[in-house]
């Protein structure tokens, strides 16, 4: 893959040498001439030094062939800008950027930007998880975070045991996918009477930890 | 008419101080409080401290009552991440920016009603017409 990366900081040196490990090609964009020098005494030619929210330098980087464009400047306006020109002019398919403040996710995605990364709101997502459910554990994540895939075990106390799945109001948007019973799959409908003892896999948006945590193993303490 | 102007560089401090001497409700956003003197002691409009591209510093400003933004900071991208939200997000009916540069970049920004000021084509036009045809007109 031809993957172009904007921003030569923390993050943009370590991907670069974490997808150069991994066998791509790459362009490391770093708009500071010192950085980028500093950059090509390790990484060699593949650094440019230039202004990724610029055509001509994103043309020069060979932006219309590239796989992916991930932009992750430290300024949320830069990654913004440098992500809607390489996937609105130059047709990139997949384009990542790196927000840095995590309440322009929202306008991001708005102007078209789909693919975003916070790190500020991974971490305190996984802090509010640990905190918040210690039953409950998050095997996967979908949709960049906003869809969980979690597991949790039905206790005898839980408000879900001896319940059929219908007469059990799971928060909106939340979708039981399997329960394992004694090892075995139980697919479950609207007849089935959940146990205690029952692992289950659900799908969950990720504000909806504490409801569904609630509505299947009931308040804690 | 109610406008915000982003940014009190030389330019929007002098479209604000403009402006606001024809009795439009301006408001001045700047990230830096210090840029405000640039209006002038008198300026009737309302200052608001915070950077352009946060939504609640837009809404300070009164985005949802605006009949017009403009972005005129001193950062290329920033203007033209706020003129985006403002017409994106707020639907705000006149949107404006300016580049110091010639990009193509107009053309995807111009396909959301964005108007844009090319720096480069307005100076060169100004000073061809202040050669050519009316020298007294040149300011």
């Amino acid at each position: 893959m031809y993957i172009i990366i904007v921003g030569g900081g923390k993050v943009g040196y370590y991907l670069t040498r974490t997808v150069l490990n991994e066998g791509h090609e790459v362009t490391l964009i770093e708009f500071d001439p010192g950085k980028a020098a500093k950059l090509a005494e390790e990484f060699g030619e593949i650094v440019l030094a230039g202004d990724g929210s610029r055509i001509r330098v994103l043309e020069e980087a060979g932006c219309s062939r590239a796989d992916v464009v991930v932009a992750v400047t430290g300024e949320d306006e830069d990654n913004l800008i440098i992500s809607q020109l390489a996937s609105q002019r130059f047709k990139v398919r997949r384009v990542i950027a790196r927000v840095n403040n995590p309440r322009n996710q929202h306008i991001f995605s708005v102007l078209g930007v789909a693919a975003t990364v916070s790190s500020t709101s991974i971490i305190a997502r996984m802090i509010e998880r640990e905190v918040a459910t210690q039953e409950m554990h998050t095997i996967l994540s979908f949709e960049r975070g906003d869809l969980d895939l979690v597991e949790l075990d039905l206790k005898p106390l839980s408000p879900a045991a001896r319940k059929h799945v219908r007469d059990i109001a799971l928060p909106e948007g939340c979708l039981l996918v399997t329960v394992i019973r004694g090892g075995k799959v139980v697919v479950p409908k609207g007849q089935t009477v959940l146990r205690e003892g029952d692992r289950i896999l659900a799908l969950i948006p990720q504000d909806k930890y504490g409801e569904l945590e609630k509505t299947l193993l009931g308040d804690r303490g | 008419m109610r406008i915000i102007i982003v940014g009190a560089s030389k330019v929007g401090s002098q479209l604000a101080v403009s402006m606001a001497g024809d009795n439009h409700e301006v408001a001045v956003v700047d990230k830096n409080p210090e840029s405000f003197h640039r209006l002038g002691k008198d300026f009737p409009g309302r200052l608001v401290h915070g950077t352009g591209i946060d939504e609640g510093v837009l809404e300070e400003a009164g985005i949802r009552e605006a009949d017009a933004v403009v972005a005129v900071t001193n950062n290329v991208n920033a203007n033209l991440m706020i003129v985006q939200i403002a017409r994106v997000i707020y639907k705000v009916p006149r949107v404006a920016t300016m580049l110091p540069y010639d990009d193509p970049l107009e053309q995807f920004s111009r396909r959301l009603g964005i108007k844009i000021v090319s720096l480069p084509r307005l100076g060169a036009r100004a000073i061809e017409r202040c050669i050519k045809e009316v020298p007294e007109k040149c300011i």
